[in-house]
This record gives structure tokens, sequence and C-alpha cells, in this order.
């Protein structure tokens, strides 16, 4: 039973990566089978067609961890031929004139019943207890791998049949199977070998069973039998590779709980009977004898917790996954921010947002190789401004921070973090700054189908933030609520306030998250690529409906978009972004003009600026720098077509320079699209 | 208010088919129960037979005169044919009649009445104190996960969970005997005596799910953490506690219940051994004991309440999962 709730546990943890990744079912009793990639849908097709063999297993084994990993096995072997040669005889000798003794020197955990040593008896009941969960792990595996091959291979009927039939017993503990099964063999060593053996079978058949199903249907198979491999030539040499992977990761897994079953089978006297002794059995014999020496018990019970956690540790090194982390060096330069750069004074007049040097560091990425480096932006009521730049760029990071929602594991400092005049770092407490910020930002996110809340309907959704943080109560909540859903468009509001989420389509859950974000009146909307997971004519009605309320509102707007259409459609100020800052500062209708190279290369993506079209920007060969791997001097300047030698000395300043804000030393000053600079 | 927006209706159908498809899963829930039933049946039918030589001399041991095995054969059928054994069989376990027991000659069902409702009695007790230690146990893990300066915390979670998932109960068992068996006079430690007998036993049962049922709901509340909608409620301005308890936790529930119920079939097939260190009068010590005795009609109940035990579990598991979570019952697009 238990190798079934500890696969589960370890089968979530590496569950959903995604949202949309299925669930593996725990009930299945394993880990989803074939972690080496056995291809689903997506992966590339030259991994698919790469056999998923135990190749890695093999390597994994010859890696410096595997050291250890062999001393743990090397330590079990001696453990099961040592004692038993060394003290077997005297262990199983009776001693009438020490009996029931405490700890001595003679004998360090004292004596038993009948007068033997129980450190002598505890090591040499290891042989069997390891040996014969050995054997009935053996017996499982083999005899689970036919029953799963058979079913895979065999005919529609018969293989519906079986894979029922290993359905139900799965469903089964293990340990209930195992006294089931032993019913049948009886009781004794060799009995309960069997009935363990035969109860773990169906968990190795179910796994076979789904390996094989995905190896034949996989393409490596498709072309192994267009070349003219077939039968069990087919099966040796490219089913067999594919399903060893997963049964050896289920077999180690499953080995810990097959010594507990022996044992447990030995201590309700199913299991190993006198005069054989294995711990199972010593512990069903220890316990009557708690009160006169309890290391009867005791060493036995330590015993199998100490080899159960050997027979795991050796499991895992089986199914652990090296993750590698990213190259990230420790202890790099950190230069102190911008202190080429003199204070510029704030820009007069009162703003909604005032953030000036906003730094992202995460972990060991600090100073230059920041998420986000000198983040600055003023922005007035109701203004709309626009945040572009490639994915990578640090846009969403740094939005996130400015309205204080900064993911785990971030440290943000800045010289000027204002917002509605308050500046937000004098917030000590978590709780204040809530209550500040409440009801005053809305956020939009990228994917309207998980940014709802798939369990609680959308009523109690729209109404949450305004009820909890007490601006409206209940009732009149929900009269706004349903003011609102109306406005954004939503039909038979007072049906819709009791759906979930799952009901709407992804353009009406878009309109939810617009709405609610508008419950409170807002001052300032968030939104960060809002219309990118959803179909283009959905997208223009969704676009359509932000500018619309934000006029109506008088909300400002920060857009956050790689799509430089959608952004100068809906905004009059632009945030070019890239490797973690910002390079320039334009009004949209300069965009035609912009004189970073990065800026321009990007306008230059988007032939027709009045259409927002889905489409990434990758007119610009290469790709954006990760934060721990930027050049040294100017970001841009590995992928930029103006570089020279100055460039690499250190990062340009973001300076005014004719239209617009800038930072390169080099910017483009030629005016092409003289013409076609008109938008709005 | 503006509110020129084009207008947008489901189509009708979209209930309609909704309900078809809940009535066909409710079906086929059902219908997979009933035929694991019918497997459970068959299975402890086929036990029997498949014990080599005869279980009947088997049973009454080399003693017993030729003329007793005879008569015991002709007791348990087992002379007809194997067919007409077989629906002897199903019909009388329909009628809820399991045979006598062999050696304490008194019918199989009056064993199993007087040990059933201790052995679910302990079993539920076991299974709420798992449930009130893990989940809160759980959540704490998962928050403090998302924070850099409580990593002592996510740490000792991890380093605790592990260790105590991994203590055998029996071993956790006969400990907690040594330890509590001398110094403390009010938690009996064996028999059933009340309710303060539940305690030990209950909590040595527990010990190891509700580690691991913490271990997933901390898993699980992670994943959950870094979705898009936990975004949504932390842009509201939540509190943690609400954050957790009103977003997290619902969305963590459908695993959380169906892992639940894993180990609470595996806190079932436990009973037996706590049963036995405890001396606790519930099932495991008649199926152990008829098990050594060859006692095949005892056995053959005993077997067919713990596996329907099991089976019913699942099944409510699964309706209470569609009942629940609206995306194992749907997936629009």
């Amino acid at each position: 039973m238990i190798h079934r709730q500890r696969n589960a546990t370890e089968g979530r943890d590496h569950a959903r990566e995604t949202d949309d990744t299925p669930v593996p079912d725990p009930r299945s009793g394993h880990r989803p089978p074939a972690p080496d990639g056995d291809g689903p849908a997506g992966v590339r097709a030259e991994d698919r067609l790469a056999h998923p063999g135990p190749g890695r297993s093999l390597r994994r084994l010859l890696q410096p961890q595997s050291v250890g990993l062999l001393v743990v096995l090397l330590a079990l072997l001696l453990l099961v031929v040592v004692p038993e040669h060394v003290w077997g005889e005297s262990a199983r000798t009776p001693a009438p004139s020490v009996l029931n003794q405490g700890p001595s020197a003679d004998h360090w955990l004292g004596t038993d019943g009948l007068g033997r040593d129980v450190l002598e008896r505890t090591f040499v009941a290891g042989r069997l207890s390891v040996s014969l969960s050995v054997l009935a792990l053996g017996l499982g595996v083999l005899s689970g791998v036919v029953l799963g091959a058979v079913t895979a291979a065999t005919g529609r009927r018969v293989a519906a049949v079986l894979s029922g039939t290993i359905g139900v017993l799965v469903a089964f503990p293990s340990l209930m199977m195992a006294l089931f099964l032993a019913v049948i063999f009886g009781a004794g060593a060799r009995g309960s070998t069997l009935a363990i053996g035969f109860a773990l079978a169906p968990y190795f058949a179910r796994v076979t069973e789904k390996a094989s199903r995905t190896a034949l249907a996989s393409d490596y198979v498709a072309a192994a039998r267009s070349l003219g491999v077939s039968g069990p030539l087919l099966y040796v040499r490219h089913v067999l590779p594919s399903i060893s992977a997963p049964v050896l990761t289920s077999a180690s897994v499953l080995s810990g709980t097959t010594l507990l079953a022996f044992a447990s089978l030995s201590f309700l006297g199913l299991g190993v009977r006198d005069p054989a002794i294995d711990w199972g059995s010593m512990l069903k014999n220890g316990v009557g004898q708690l009160y006169t020496n309890p290391a009867t018990a005791l060493a036995p019970g330590i015993a199998i917790v100490l080899v159960a956690m050997a027979f795991n540790a050796v499991g895992e090194s089986f199914t652990h996954e090296h993750r590698t982390r990213p190259a990230g060096k420790r202890g790099r330069s950190t230069r102190p921010i911008a202190a080429d750069e003199p204070p510029r004074a704030a820009p007069p007049g009162p703003h909604l947002v005032h953030v000036d040097r906003l730094t992202v560091e995460a972990g060991d990425l600090r100073g230059e190789h920041a998420p986000v480096v000198d983040f600055s932006l003023c922005l007035h009521a109701g203004e709309r401004v626009g945040l572009v730049g490639e994915s990578g760029s640090g846009k969403s990071l740094s939005v996130a921070s400015l309205i204080k929602l900064e993911p785990a594991g971030t440290r943000v400092r800045a010289t000027v973090h204002e917002f509605e005049g308050t500046d937000l770092r004098r917030f000590r407490a978590d709780r204040a700054l809530r209550k500040h910020l409440a009801g005053r930002i809305s956020l939009i996110s990228q994917d309207p189908m998980s940014a709802l809340n798939p369990v609680i309907s959308i009523g109690s959704q729209m109404v949450e933030e305004t009820v909890v943080h007490g601006h409206r109560s209940r009732r009149e909540a929900r009269t706004r609520a349903v003011e609102v859903l109306d406005a954004v468009g939503i039909r038979g509001t007072a049906r819709r306030m009791q759906s979930r989420p799952h009901e709407f389509s992804g353009g009406m859950r878009q309109r939810v998250v617009i709405g609610m974000g508008l419950m409170d009146h807002p001052a300032l909307i968030v939104a960060d690529e809002p219309t990118t997971a959803l179909d283009s004519t959905v997208q223009l009605q969704v676009l359509d409906l932000l500018k619309r309320w934000t006029n109506d509102a008088h909300a400002a707007l920060i857009l956050v978009s790689h799509d430089l259409g959608v952004v100068s459609n809906l905004c009059t100020r632009v945030l070019v972004m890239y490797g973690g800052r910002v390079v320039e500062v334009l009004k949209v209708e300069d965009l035609r003009r912009a004189q970073h190279p990065y800026t321009r290369a990007l306008v230059e993506t988007v032939p027709d600026l009045d259409a927002p079209r889905e489409r990434r920007l990758s007119s610009v060969p290469g790709r954006p720098p990760e934060p721990d791997q930027r050049p040294h001097g100017c970001v841009f300047a590995p992928r930029c077509a103006r570089v020279q030698a100055d460039c690499t000395d250190r990062m340009p300043p973001l300076e005014q320079s004719g239209p617009t804000r800038v930072a390169c030393f080099h910017p483009v000053r030629d005016l092409p699209h003289e013409g076609a600079a008109h938008h709005g | 208010m503006a509110s020129a927006a084009p207008e947008i209706t489901l189509p009708a159908r979209r209930s309609a088919r909704r309900a078809r498809s809940l009535a066909g899963q409710l079906v086929s829930l059902l219908t997979r129960f009933v035929v694991s039933l019918w497997a459970l049946v068959t299975l402890t039918f086929l036990m029997v037979q498949l014990v080599p030589g005869d279980p009947v001399r088997a049973a009454l041991g080399m003693s017993a005169t030729q003329e007793d095995v005879r008569t015991m054969r002709h007791q348990l059928h087992l002379d007809e044919s194997l067919v007409a054994q077989y629906g002897r069989y199903l019909r009388s376990t329909l009628s809820g009649d399991f045979g006598e027991s062999i050696v304490r000659r008194i019918p199989t069902s009056q064993i199993i009445d007087a040990g059933l409702w201790n052995t679910v009695s302990l079993v539920l007790a076991a299974f709420a104190i798992t449930l009130v230690v893990a989940i809160p146990l759980g959540s704490i893990g998962a928050a403090a996960s998302q924070r850099h300066r409580r990593r002592t915390i996510d740490a000792t979670f991890t380093g605790t969970t592990a260790i105590g998932a991994s203590v055998p109960e029996i071993v956790l068992a006969v400990g907690l005997v040594y330890v509590l068996a001398v110094s403390n006079p009010w938690l009996p430690i064996a028999g059933k005596s009340g309710l303060s007998s539940y305690v030990i036993p209950a909590l040595s049962l527990s010990v190891a799910p509700a580690m691991m049922l913490a271990r997933v709901i901390r898993a699980e509340g992670r994943s959950v953490l870094t979705t898009e909608y936990i975004r949504t409620a932390r842009a509201k301005r939540l509190s943690d506690l609400r954050i957790h308890g009103r977003h997290v936790l619902p969305n963590v529930m459908p695993a959380g219940l169906t892992v639940g119920a894993l180990l609470l079939g595996g806190m079932l097939a436990s009973t037996v051994l706590i049963e036995t260190v405890y001396s606790w009068p519930g099932l495991a010590m008649p199926f152990v004991q008829a098990i050594q005795d060859k006692d095949y009609p005892v056995v053959q109940g005993i077997a067919m309440v713990y596996g329907s035990m099991v089976l019913l579990l699942n099944l409510l598991v699964d309706l209470v999962l569609t009942a629940v979570d609206p995306r194992t019952r749907e997936n629009p697009r």
C-alpha cells in the first residue's frame, strides 16, 4: 500500500507543469511511464525518432553520486552474505543460562527469551529479509512484465479483458493483495514470497502495458516497421528498451515497500517462521518481551526502517531527475546602480505613477545582470502607455514590480516608487500596503483561460475584492457586478453570475476579467498581453473594450505587449525594453522615426501599424540574452547592425535625442518613412 | 456606462450536453463498480480453488479421517462441478450468506458483524486525524515555500514529512507500545474500551498517511500558487489567509481527495497490522487466524468485506470528484 501513496506523492511533484498538462492519475499508482520522453504530441521529431532506451539509466549509474549508491548496494549484499556465516549458528542456538538479559558487554543488545544474542540475530535476520524481498520484487517484475506485454500485444477483446482485470487488481492495496494471495500459497517463506511477488505483478503489468502501447504507437517503431522489422525482433530491439526504463523506475520505488510487506506478513505469522528468522518475525516475538528486553523488538524495528530507507535511496537515485540549474555565475562585479547618471529631477505635475530606477533582482542575478535594471516611468492620470519588447526583455516583471505584485524570490529597489503620490516603499506591513492599493489598480493578465479561479463562481470572484476590502456591501457589490458584466457585453448576467469559468469562452472570460478590474473604478489598469491568447476577431473586441473603458473611467493604462500594432492602436506613448532595460521612450506617432536600432527593427516587422496582428517580432536575427549572459556595454550590441567599438565599453544612458529618449551611442537619425508617420 | 459591445451568447446545446455527459459518467462509474464487485467475488471463489492440493484435507489436518473429509467436502459443496459451485457461491454471496466457519462452527457473517464496525471506526478516526493534520500542514508548507526568508521552515517541513512518511506502521506501533506502556496511565494501548482507546491505534495508523498527504497538498498547492488566477487574486490585494483558504485550497482538493482515498485504502490494509499489535477487536485477528487455520469460508467472507470497502471508497471518490471539480466533467476548448 505504501508504494502507491509514495508514488502518488512524487507524481504530483512533477505534475502540472502547465495548467493544461493532464495530471497523471495517481491511482494508477505510478509515475507516468517513460519519463525519458516517449514522445507525446509536441515533441520535436528528432526526439521522437530517437530511442528512449535505458541508456540514460546506465549513464546515471556511472555518475559520481552513484558511488554512494554502489556503497549502499554493497552493504546490502554484505548483510545478506556475511552474518549468516559468522553468527548463523549461535544466533539460532538457545542459551538457557542467559535468558532475557538486558544489554551487557557480552551481549550489546541483550538476549531474547531463549538466551540468543539480539544483535547477532538482527544481523542474521537481514539475510532473509533482504534476499526474499529482492526475490519477491523480481518475481513481481517478471510476471508483471509478461502480463503487461501480453495485454499490449494481443487483440482488442482479450486486451480489454486483461486490462480491465489489471485495473481492478491495481485498485487494491498491495498488502491486502498479499494477504489474499497468502491464502493460496500458504504461510511460510516460500508462500509469502510468492504472495508478495504476485501482489506486485498488477502494478508492473500496468506500467508495462502503458509503456509498450506508447512504444508501439511511436514514430520510431513505425519507422522500424517500414524498414521491414517485425515480430519478435521488433519487440526485442524497439519495444523492450522503452519498457525497461519505467519498469526499472517502478521496481526501485517499490523496493522499500516490498521489504515492509515482507516484514508485515512475517509479523502476522504468515511469512518466515521458526527456526528461520527475518525482521518481521523477530518483531512479532519481541513485542511480548518489550518489558524484559525492549531491544528484542526495537532492534529489528530500527533495522527495517534503516534498510527500507536504503532501498528508497536506491529507488530515488533511479527516479531522481537531475535538474540542471541555469549557469548563473556567483559574485559578479556589481556596479552601483546608475552611478554614472546624475539624478534626474522628477518631471513637474501630479503623477499617478512615478518610479525611478526600479531594479528587480532575483537570486544571483543582480547589478547589470538583474532581470530589470533602472526602469523609470512617469504616468499621468488617464494616460495610456505601451511597453514593448520581445519575450524575456523584462516587461512583465517591471510592471508587476511596479504595482507591487513582484513574484516570490525577487528583490525590488527603486529611488522613487510612488503611486497616487504615496511612497509605496514606506509600507512596512503587507496589510497596510494591500489596504492602500485595494481597488486602485486592476490587472488583466495574459491568459484569460486561467486568470479566473476554476472552482469559484463568476459572481463571487467579481465581488470579492470590493467586499473583502469593505468598499461595498455584498448586495451593492452584486448589483455593481451585474452592471459591469452587462457593460462589458455579457448578456443574461443574473444567470451568468452563478456560472463557473469553464462555462465561458476565452473571449468572454477576458471580458469578465476586465469587468472584474473595473468594479472599484481603478485609477490604473495593467494589461499584460491581454489579447495574445485570443482569436484575432475577439482580440479586436477586447482591445476596443479596453480603450473605451479606460476613456470612460479616466483610468490610466499600462499595456504590455510584444505587438507594436496593438500598442500603437491603444496607447499614446511607448517604452521599448530590451535585455531588462528601457532602451527608448517615444510617442506613438514618432515610432517611424525611432532612433534606437532595436525599435527601428521592431517597427519594420509591422508593415501596417493600423492593423494589429498576431505575430512575433522575428526579423531581428538572434534572441535577447538571458540576464546572466548579458554582454558588457550595450545589451543590444551583439545583435546590432550599427555596432561600433565604444558600444561594448558601457551601457549607453537613456538621453533625449530629437523627439525621443534613447539609450544608444549611435542612434538612427535618417527619416525614411516620413509620410507614414501618422497614427493614433 | 457604454455597453455597445457585441453580444455573445452560449449555444443552448451546451448545458444539455453537459447533463448527458454527467449522467453518462455516473452510469460508467456505477458499471465499473458493479463489474469490480463481481470480479472480487469471483476472485475470492477462485482463491480457494487455486489452493494446491485438497483444501479440506489441508484445513482438517492429517489426523482427520477420510469420512470427516468427505463430509466436509459435501458441506462445502466441493464435490459438485465447478460451474455449480460458482453458481451456488454467487447466489449465497448475493443473499449475504458467507457460509460457516470450519473451525469455529459459527456463521462467517457473525464473525464479520462482530469486527466490522470496530475496524471501520478505527480507520475513520485515523483518517480524520490525517485530514486535520495534513491540510493545514500542507497549506503552510506550500505558503512557506513561496517566501525566500522562510527557507528554514520549508526545509524543516520537507525533512520532517519525508521521515514521518517513511516510518512503517508496525515499527511505529511497537515503538509506541514501548514508549507509552510504562509511563502513561491514561491512554489504553491494548483492546477497545471506550473513546480513549482509539487514540493510540488511530495515531499509529495516521502518522505516515498524514505526512504523505501533507506533502501532496504542499506540492499541489505550490503548483496552484503559480497559476494566473492566484496572480489575479493577489492583484485584488487579498490577505495570505484568504488566498490560501479560498483560492488555493479548493483547487488542491481534487488531488488531495484522490490521494486521500488512496491513503484510506492503504490505511484499511494497515489495520490488519495495527489491530494485531494493539489486540483491537476488529476483522484483522479473525482474518489472520483464518488464513493460518485455512478456514476458507471465513477468509473468503472477510476478504470480500475488505475488498468491497476499497471498491466502495474508490466509487465514492469518483462520485465526489465528478460533482466537485467542473474540469473533470467537461473541458471546453
